[in-house]
């Protein structure tokens, strides 16, 4: 499969002169729908659950797939009522023989892509991703402590099966936390993983007990839970509560072991209705500036020395359209304001709401 | 004849603001159809495509010969017109799809789709029809209205005009040179070196598929397939230029000086749009033929809105207009056509009195 996508792949140069990458994939998906010039099609081979509120689904890519990491990321596109939506999941799996890629899903209330995911995509079916990003890297040659709120599990299942594969004797602690035992995720999976690891051991939380607030990670129950926590670098993801709580003991403790963080949940918004301060990360260029929600991103671009193509300077023209990778915007011309990443939006009537990322 | 209402500063905004939320109203709604409209014509410019090729393919036999010569000219128009201008006007960019996204489209033309986005999304549709400003106003070749200055060298321009449609591809790529800045001096060798390149790649890339790849890969029908694809383009060159002419050169289509600028408001500019286009009646094939030009007004007042929902869209533009007692100019494509080719040789000659153009924002 993945040798007769890569021969399209080398019939790709040749045909060049004679089509493009559009008439090419136009015609190509309909002899085998994973056939594609450039991008990444991925067949449906696997869909499991591994909590009650998460899928994990099992991917086979076409041969445009440049492989992966473990711990790395992928976007998955799923267009939703003409309008296609990207999300990035972490990848559950390693590097495998067979050429495979999973990623799980948490099912989000009212969230558009996970639940079309959860309800919509079945298996067999054919689905797009991008290539795989992300550079984390978590030593491997020292005592682990992996702290795993909710879905930030995921990067963590990768990790720990390149362990169990590569590094069996490592000596891991894992903190999982999830809200009851019915949203604990992978808890089969990690059990496979203790199996084959003797230096591993798997803690969890559950946090929300009827009548009584909810339990949150703190300096008393590191001490109870991991009394050697000193001597370990560590790596936590999940929400930002969880990600910033971590981070304060270990300044308040002065390790100086290295910890990761990566949080899944977005900051509150601000109210729009003001005009306030928003950090701009152009990340072509590599900058980040303070800039404002009260001016267009174009002029703000400039500004900050940037030379964004641009023309009419009012919404018309196009001229001036940017990949917006994450963040919301105002669209100046209808009062709308969006915060789906990687959509194309116009510099000269956008105006940034939260901190936004742009391909300049 | 037409006749239009002056309108004070509110109504002028008051107009501006009932189009701005026929627009709200619409965007509100894009989703599956548009996108599923978009891929249909994309469908239908492949397969055209395929079917003259191979036709072509079987030689100068006449019913296989003129038939593919007509697909492929029908292929490389909806690909120019209903999909290539469309998309590149970044209509479809709400499905944030690769594939049609504005800024990335490529088309099969000899302009490169970046010459194209600055010459006609930027200029041509930020500046319509103001003198100095909107060089579609006669691609520099031809003088159309009275208030454009004559001189003698315009005694010609029926004859540039249909060498202008013959080889409209070129004439359209080259706009974007800026040839006569560099004849009087005004731009470098260098930078029309820089200008040059794009459009020698393209020229290269369009012309080889069509006259040396394609009647190769037809062995014996090497002759046949050439002719072919020059037809196919004959065809495509001589339709865009008149869809395009009937846009903003029929009779009641007015030009302004660049005095409009200052301080238009968007109101103002909705009105100069409207003043300066010109509908085309037809059937749906038509408009699809024509990339949608036919509908030209609602083009101008929202370029970036797919062209599939101008039609429903013209509907309430034209109740908008009645309401401020402003002229929606649209006519049969035979009467809008006709006007067009009057002004081509009435304004060859000079008028009796130099008419200056119009001090003042359209009101």
């Amino acid at each position: 499969m993945s040798n007769t996508a890569s021969h399209t792949l080398s019939f790709t140069r040749w045909l060049s002169p004679l089509v493009d990458e559009a008439t090419f994939d136009f015609y190509a998906r309909r002899i085998n729908p994973t056939w594609r010039w450039s991008r990444v099609i991925c067949r449906v081979t696997k869909i499991e659950p591994v909590a009650a509120d998460m899928l994990a689904f099992t991917l086979k890519p076409n041969g445009n797939w440049r492989g992966f990491e473990a711990g790395q990321h992928l976007q998955v596109y799923a267009e939703i009522n003409g309008v296609r939506h990207s999300r990035s999941y972490s990848m559950t799996n390693t590097p495998n023989p067979a050429g495979e890629i999973q990623f799980a899903v948490k099912r989000v209330p009212g969230g558009l892509v996970s639940n079309w995911l959860h309800d919509k995509l079945k298996t067999g079916d054919h689905i797009e991703i991008g290539q795989a990003f992300g550079t984390q890297k978590l030593p491997c040659n020292q005592p682990l402590l992996l702290v795993a709120g909710g879905s930030g599990i995921t990067p963590v299942m990768s990790w720990l099966q390149h362990l169990a594969h590569r590094y069996q004797h490592a000596d891991v602690v894992l903190l999982q936390y999830a809200r009851d035992a019915a949203t604990l995720p992978f808890q089969q999976q990690l059990a496979q993983i203790a199996a084959k690891m003797p230096n591993f051991t798997l803690q969890t939380i559950l946090t929300d007990h009827p009548g009584q607030p909810p339990i949150v990670f703190d300096d008393q129950q590191l001490t109870q839970r991991v009394p050697d926590a000193q001597r370990r670098a560590a790596f936590a993801c999940g929400p930002s509560s969880l990600t910033s709580a971590v981070r304060q003991v270990w300044q308040a403790r002065g390790y100086t072991q290295p910890l990761l963080t990566e949080a899944f949940s977005p900051p509150a918004l601000p109210d729009n209705s003001s005009v306030h301060p928003v950090a701009l990360s152009y990340s072509r260029s590599g900058k980040q500036q303070q800039g404002s929600s009260g001016v267009n991103l174009l002029q703000q671009a400039e500004a900050h020395g940037l030379k964004p193509a641009n023309g009419c300077r009012m919404g018309i023209c196009f001229s001036c359209v940017c990949k917006k990778e994450s963040g919301t915007v105002t669209n100046l011309l209808t009062g709308e304001t969006s915060s789906e990443p990687g959509e194309m939006i116009r510099l000269c009537v956008s105006t940034p709401v939260s901190d936004v990322t742009l391909d300049l | 004849m037409k006749s239009n209402r002056t309108l004070t500063a509110s109504e002028i905004d008051a107009f501006g603001a009932e189009l701005d939320q026929l627009r709200h109203r619409t965007v509100a709604t894009l989703g599956e159809r548009d996108a599923t409209y978009i891929r249909r014509i994309r469908t239908s410019v492949r397969i055209t495509e395929l079917a003259g090729r191979l036709m072509l393919f079987a030689g100068f036999f006449p019913p296989t010969f003129i038939l593919g010569v007509l697909l492929l000219g029908v292929s490389k128009i909806i690909d120019n017109m209903e999909l290539g201008h469309n998309v590149m006007h970044g209509q479809f960019d709400f499905m944030n799809e690769p594939e049609f996204c504005g800024k990335r489209f490529e088309w099969n033309h000899a302009c490169p789709a970046d010459f194209w986005r600055y010459t006609h999304n930027y200029e041509h549709h930020t500046y319509t029809n103001i003198l100095g400003k909107d060089k579609d106003l006669g691609y520099g070749l031809v003088r159309l209205f009275p208030e454009q200055r004559w001189n003698p060298g315009f005694l010609l321009q029926p004859l540039y005009a249909l060498l202008l449609a013959i080889l409209f591809q070129y004439g359209v790529a080259i706009q974007h040179l800026k040839m006569n800045r560099l004849l009087n001096g005004k731009m470098s060798k260098a930078e029309f070196g820089e200008r040059f390149q794009p459009f020698w790649h393209k020229l290269r890339h369009t012309s080889v598929r069509d006259y040396v790849i394609f009647p190769l890969l037809a062995g014996p029908h090497f002759v046949a397939v050439l002719c072919g694809n020059i037809l196919a383009n004959l065809i495509r060159n001589l339709w865009t230029w008149v869809i395009i002419f009937c846009g903003h050169f029929t009779k009641d289509a007015e030009v302004f000086p660049q005095s409009v600028l200052q301080n238009e408001t968007r109101g103002h500019w909705y009105l100069r749009q409207l003043r300066g286009s010109s509908n085309l009646k037809g059937s749906k094939l038509f408009h699809i033929m024509s990339g949608n030009l036919s509908h030209q007004i609602e083009h101008h007042l929202y370029p970036d809105i797919p062209a599939n929902r101008y039609a429903e869209m013209s509907v309430e533009v034209r109740k908008i207009c009645a309401k401020y007692g402003q002229h929606y100019n649209t006519g049969r494509f035979s009467v809008q056509f006709a006007s067009v080719l009057w002004r081509i040789f009435r304004y060859a000659l000079p008028n009796r009195h130099q008419q200056a153009p119009g001090q003042k924002q359209p009101a």
